[in-house]
């Protein structure tokens, strides 16, 4: 990458024909490191403004290694930083830095609003985004992605697909599609090109199947019409995409359904499901890895929850790990109690509906670990809306288009 | 064998896989140059970039595992153009103890190692820097970068207000 070097520093060496020194280096004795000593000294009167002499572009690096919701703290330290901070060569110069780390949105309705948090992982910190943003309509999430979130919403005369990003308070409304608006719905964003993907499957509420696959470009600003899915049965809404596929598990034929979005095919993957699974989760890991979540043996003292990860070579799935009972036993105390489950990027989260707590699994480092200060206490009521996603590595940044702004800026 | 000059004219010899950690020393010698005056470089700081290029030198000419070196060149194939962290845990740990300096010794090895290009330390040092103001209240941040703050004291709160759930877990 091109720093700050001048070209004609090359041109001004010229081979030096001096005596060379072969062990250490030529004066540096004690009486050099007296003198050090003296610059060393001169330099506590620097130290305390030295960053000031930072230029201008190792600054902007230096900021766009600070985590996603501490350069919100930044802002006021002066108009030049703020606007830096804002500007869009810095987001995209945040966004090609390495991830500070995992972090976990989630999003809920409570009886009076709409509630979104993130928990970083690596800073052990939950934060509270407001989210009285978006226009006063009924919402329901579709799903999340590298920080964004995607949402249903009706404005009281037509359903409209809302993608948003809370860390910066902007969205935008998707354009129409071709076909109906109400469909499975699948929001991917990719990190490397900054851009995101909806994709749209499977047949309508009315139960036509019919309908193609549609898929929104983020930078394209457009639908485009695929193939039409394979009639199949589905198991359940739950989807997963890793690796520019989309997975979904099907009852008949047996297995997977496999969306391959860079060709826009439809290819059924005849893996069986484990012996006496239920609640099958499909979850995407890092890369190519597919998991499957479920738990086995629903009324049996033996009951454990398990993770598959699907052989792709083989079209089997193969058992990599099961909930320590410690665990099992503190997520669901009845073996009636439902839980959730979730992921991305080889970090699986699990959630129960009673318990109020959440749990992790790294499938790396095959570490079990708690979410410490985990808010959502979820309770039986049958209005409420409840939904999580998880995002993959950090929060996109994205420009402020400001309160009245309908474009992502990227 | 090269031989490096510091701006307080020091000479220095190294081997070449050590002076290769900078991209910039690398392309001066292809031009055929093995003697190398670093004006702007003091021998003090000179020692330390050094000190850093031997061990990662040495560390770096392990034969990568066929695994790493396979996502080091699907890595390298991508379009991202930062380094990867270092993932040896030794290494990171002599890392972490190479940058506990004082904010001037930081600062001047901030300046040499993008003046001298070297990919990994650059990482390493603005990393580091990150780390050192990510924590900190405005106020300090202005006083460590001689900043004169410019904002109203109603438009400082607006800012504030405006993102005060950053701050909730101050």
């Amino acid at each position: 990458m091109s720093r700050s070097i001048s070209p004609s520093m090359s041109r001004s060496i010229s081979p030096s024909r001096q005596k060379v020194v072969k062990t250490k280096p030529r004066g540096f004795d004690e009486e050099s490191v007296s003198v050090f000593a003296k610059i060393i000294h001169s330099d506590i009167h620097m130290e305390d403004h030295i960053w000031a002499l930072l230029p201008e572009d190792l600054l902007m690096e230096v900021l766009a290694r600070v985590p996603p919701f501490l350069i919100f703290r930044l802002m006021p330290v002066c108009r030049r930083w703020n606007s830096i901070l804002q500007d869009r060569s810095f987001l995209a110069a945040h966004s090609r830095v390495p991830s500070h780390g995992p972090c976990l949105l989630t999003f809920w309705k409570s009886s009076q609003a709409y509630q979104c948090s993130v928990f970083s992982l690596p800073l052990k910190t939950w934060y509270k985004i407001p989210f009285a943003f978006l226009p006063d309509w009924a919402f329901w999430l579709v799903g999340s992605s590298g920080g964004l979130l995607c949402l249903s919403g009706y404005d009281g005369l037509d359903f409209k697909i809302l993608v948003c990003n809370p860390l910066t308070q902007t969205w935008k409304v998707l354009p129409s599609m071709h076909h109906n608006q109400q469909r499975q719905l699948t929001l991917v964003v990719d990190k490397v090109d900054c851009t995101f993907k909806v994709i749209a499957t499977g047949g309508d509420i009315l139960g036509d199947q019919t309908l193609p696959t549609e898929v929104y470009y983020s930078r394209l600003d457009s639908w485009s019409v695929h193939q039409v899915m394979p009639a199949v049965t589905l198991c359940s809404s739950k989807m997963a995409f890793c690796d520019s596929r989309l997975y979904l598990e099907t009852l008949s034929p047996l297995g997977l359904m496999m969306y391959r979005v860079d060709m826009g095919q439809w290819e059924h993957i005849p893996a069986k499901f484990p012996r006496s699974l239920l609640d099958g989760y499909l979850v995407a890991g890092a890369k190519k890895r597919l998991f499957l979540v479920g738990r086995i043996g629903l009324f049996s003292t033996l009951q454990s929850i398990r993770i598959w990860e699907l052989d792709h070579a083989k079209t089997a799935w193969v058992e990599i790990s099961r909930m320590p009972p410690k665990y099992f036993r503190a997520l669901l105390r009845l073996s009636a109690d439902r839980f959730d489950c979730f992921g991305q990027d080889n970090q699986i989260c699990f959630t129960s509906w009673n318990q109020g707590k959440g749990l992790l699994y790294d499938v790396d480092k095959k570490a079990w670990s708690w979410i410490v200060g985990w808010v959502i206490q979820l309770c039986s009521t049958q209005e409420l809306t409840v939904d999580f996603d998880a995002v993959e590595s950090e929060p996109l940044v994205d420009g402020k288009c400001g309160k009245m702004g309908t474009v992502l800026c990227w | 064998m090269i031989k490096l000059v510091s701006g307080d004219g020091a000479e220095f010899e190294v081997e070449e896989e050590v002076a290769f950690q900078s991209k910039i020393i690398k392309d001066i010698v292809a031009d055929a140059d093995d003697v190398i005056p670093l004006p702007t470089v003091s021998s003090k700081v000179l020692i330390q970039v050094i000190e850093y290029c031997r061990k990662h030198a040495a560390v770096n000419s392990f034969p990568l595992s066929p695994s790493s070196s396979a996502a080091a060149a699907a890595s390298s194939s991508s379009s991202i153009s930062y380094s990867k962290p270092v993932s040896d845990p030794a290494l990171r740990a002599w890392d972490n103890e190479f940058v506990k300096l004082n904010n001037s010794s930081l600062f001047d090895i901030v300046i040499a190692a993008n003046y001298l290009d070297i990919e990994e330390l650059v990482d390493l040092v603005l990393e580091t820097v990150a780390d050192r103001i990510k924590g900190k209240q405005a106020q300090e941040i202005r006083r460590q970068f001689n900043i004169e703050n410019d904002f109203t004291p109603e438009e400082e709160e607006a800012l504030r207000r405006e993102n005060s759930w950053a701050f909730q877990n101050n």
